[in-house]
């Protein structure tokens, strides 16, 4: 225990490249303003329910574009240059499938320039518009296709390194968002910021991985109009204490609220972790592929406010494998309602990744020895 | 659980966790007690109480108790497209039934001289045999399906009465047991379909127009044909033993002389 060895400050960066994919890397809802003034040049022929407004993307209003919504035409226009013409400029027009739904229709492939705190910035979104009445009023729901990402090596191990875009709040893009770090082996594997993987976490200036302490910082490269993210890790002395972590097989563990984000990859029995009092913690159990998923908040499940470590004394954390199949039981008249549940070494309760609703979890009541009746469980 | 099952069970869960943990759960004890059964035996209870009644103290009365338990059995045992669909509709049949029998059985007491007043009294019987049905099944069973039990009772039983008053209007001319089955198929598919018109309309409404008819409806006819698969076996009897048909044809207000089973009554008989 007590404080690492303090090397002399080195830094490692890696040079992020932009990626656009095919699934949605992270999801946010981003608020519509209204504009009720029709656009200068507005396309022709348009008929039905007509809905005009602004998108806003955070960042002031250099990043609010206006839109107009075609509903019942299923199109959707973007005044991406703000001059109010939207006739006739089919770089500006995104359509749906004509069977979608008149309430709520997708628009994807919609590729924007937008202003970070660095410079202009690539984005690939899917829009989602719902429409459900005055009551409601029209809302957007955005899917990121795009992210940046690069090679990271941190004390002799291969990373790949990325920040996603999140929800693009007033301080704009790349202000805030996700860190994708997972091993390099793991750079093709579909991921989100939002799955329960844990292959992002969220930005943080102060992050501890595979054991060491690291300053991160991000920043901008400019070129060809636009910039590309910077990622610098700069490793940092801290204060180590102990966690005894008592379950097996826990993939990835991530604690978070304390002055470190720690990252750690397949911990088992004591780990050195900065000091601290960490208010959330998330994990997955991983072994020879097979993965579960913590179902709700660690912390919450196991009735504790806080993970408090210290130089002096070990905490312990009583979580992971092996899962155990069990079975709540509760009355209701006649019936005998059983919940099954997959249950960790604290008590936690899990979710295995890949879930085959053809087999559900079976079930057997015995009086004595004798089995008397048996079955499968309902998902719901 | 089955019914005799009491005392300390055991119960365990499996599943295949792969590397992550055993196949067969812990053994979890729970100590169970048998269910009191009783109030599953009252509306068994007030049947062979009306059949105690002086207009059914015969042998042929005692027929009743066929379409009866077949409905009950059925309620017993449903596939499980229908007891999926609805955790009280099971139920809900059972209750019909019940109620039907009742109406049946006490049609001496409920026919009155006006068809309106009929028709009120048969509502009664129905509601006041269903609802004690429905009350002592789900008695047993979770509370929370009391009130949308209830509901669609009191909409099957409305939907009965009515399609037993305008089914009597029909026929009263021409008293056909088998025009009958078909008029009170008919009759359950409109009402039903009416009754889920409004639904849809509103569904219509707030969807743009993008709403299927036939993913709507099929259920709504589903459910018509249920209705009228529980009324049938009491139809059947009504075919099968004079007692009832004559029976069915008081509650209809059918007069005596034109009763003709195999083929329409002549016009001038039913001005007689």
């Amino acid at each position: 225990m007590g404080a690492a060895e303090s090397p002399s400050p080195s830094a490692t960066s890696a040079a992020l490249e932009y990626q656009e994919t095919d699934y949605s890397v992270n999801t946010w809802s981003v608020a519509l303003g209204s504009q009720t003034k029709p656009f200068k040049k507005e396309p022709a022929g348009l008929s039905g329910k007509i809905i005009r407004g602004t998108l806003n993307f955070g960042a002031g209003s250099s990043n609010s574009v206006p839109f107009l919504w075609a509903r019942d035409a299923r199109k959707l226009y973007l005044d991406l240059n703000g001059d109010g013409d939207l006739f006739q400029d089919a770089s500006k027009m995104f359509s749906t499938d004509t069977a979608a739904s008149a309430n709520y229709q997708t628009f994807k492939h919609v590729r924007l320039l937008l202003n970070t705190i660095f410079g202009y910035c690539r984005v690939q979104l899917t829009l989602n518009f719902y429409d459900y009445g005055q009551a409601i009023g029209p809302t957007c729901a955005i899917e990121a296709h795009s992210f940046w990402q690069g090679k990271l090596s941190l004390q002799g191990r291969d990373w790949q390194a990325g920040i996603v875009p999140s929800a693009l709040a007033q301080a704009g893009l790349l202000a805030n968002g996700w860190l994708l770090l997972r091993p390099w082996e793991n750079r093709n594997q579909p991921f989100s910021a939002t799955d329960r993987n844990l292959a992002a976490v969220p930005l943080s200036r102060k992050i501890f991985v595979d054991g060491h302490a690291y300053q991160m910082d991000w920043s901008g490269e400019p070129g060809k109009g636009m910039v590309s993210p910077l990622l610098q890790f700069t490793e940092q002395s801290v204060a180590l204490g102990e966690l005894n972590i008592t379950g097996q097989f826990i993939g990835r563990l991530v604690l978070k609220g304390g002055s470190y984000l720690v990252v750690l990859d397949q911990p088992a029995g004591m780990v050195k972790v900065p000091t601290g009092s960490y208010n959330q913690v998330d994990f997955l159990l991983e072994r020879n592929g097979a993965v579960a998923y913590l179902l709700n908040s660690g912390l919450a499940q196991l009735d504790r406010q806080k993970i408090s470590v210290n130089d002096k004394t070990s905490a312990a954390l009583n979580v992971g494998g092996p899962l155990t199949n069990s079975i709540t039981a509760n009355r209701h008249g006649q019936d005998l309602v059983m919940n099954y549940q997959l249950v960790g070494a604290g008590g936690e309760t899990y979710q295995m990744a890949a879930l085959d609703r053809s087999k559900p979890p079976k079930f057997a009541v015995y009086s004595g020895e004798k089995k008397i009746a048996s079955g499968e469980f309902e998902y719901g | 659980m089955p019914l005799t099952a009491s005392g300390q069970l055991a119960l365990v869960a499996s599943a295949d966790l792969g590397v992550l943990g055993s196949k067969d759960g812990p053994r979890i004890n729970y100590d169970w007690v048998l269910p009191n059964v009783a109030p599953l035996l009252l509306p068994w209870l007030a049947i062979a109480v009306l059949l105690a009644l002086k207009p059914n103290r015969r042998a042929a009365a005692w027929w009743i108790l066929l379409p009866l338990g077949c409905v009950f059995a059925f309620s017993l045992a449903p596939p499980d497209v229908l007891s999926n669909a609805f955790d009280f509709a099971t139920d809900d049949l059972a209750a019909l039934a019940f109620g039907l029998a009742a109406v049946w059985l006490l049609s001496d007491y409920l026919r009155q001289n006006h068809r309106l007043l009929t028709f009120l009294c048969v509502v009664a019987a129905l509601a006041g045999f269903g609802g004690l049905t429905l009350f002592s099944r789900l008695s047993l069973t979770s509370t929370n399906q009391l009130a949308p039990g209830l509901i669609m009772l009191a909409v099957g039983l409305g939907v009965t009465a009515v399609a037993l008053l305008v089914l009597g209007l029909i026929c009263r001319k021409h008293f056909h047991l088998a025009g009958i089955y078909l008029w009170l198929l008919a009759l359950l598919a409109v009402f039903w379909v009416m009754i889920a018109l409004p639904f849809f309309l509103m569904d219509v409404l707030g969807s743009g127009g993008r709403i299927e008819w036939s993913a709507f409806f099929t259920p709504v006819l589903a459910v018509a044909v249920c209705h009228f698969a529980a009324m049938l076996p009491f139809l059947i009897l009504s075919s099968a033993c004079p007692f009832y048909r004559d029976r069915l044809r008081s509650l209809l207000h059918v007069k005596e002389e034109a009763a003709v089973v195999a083929a329409p009554a002549p016009e001038a008989s039913l001005k007689a």
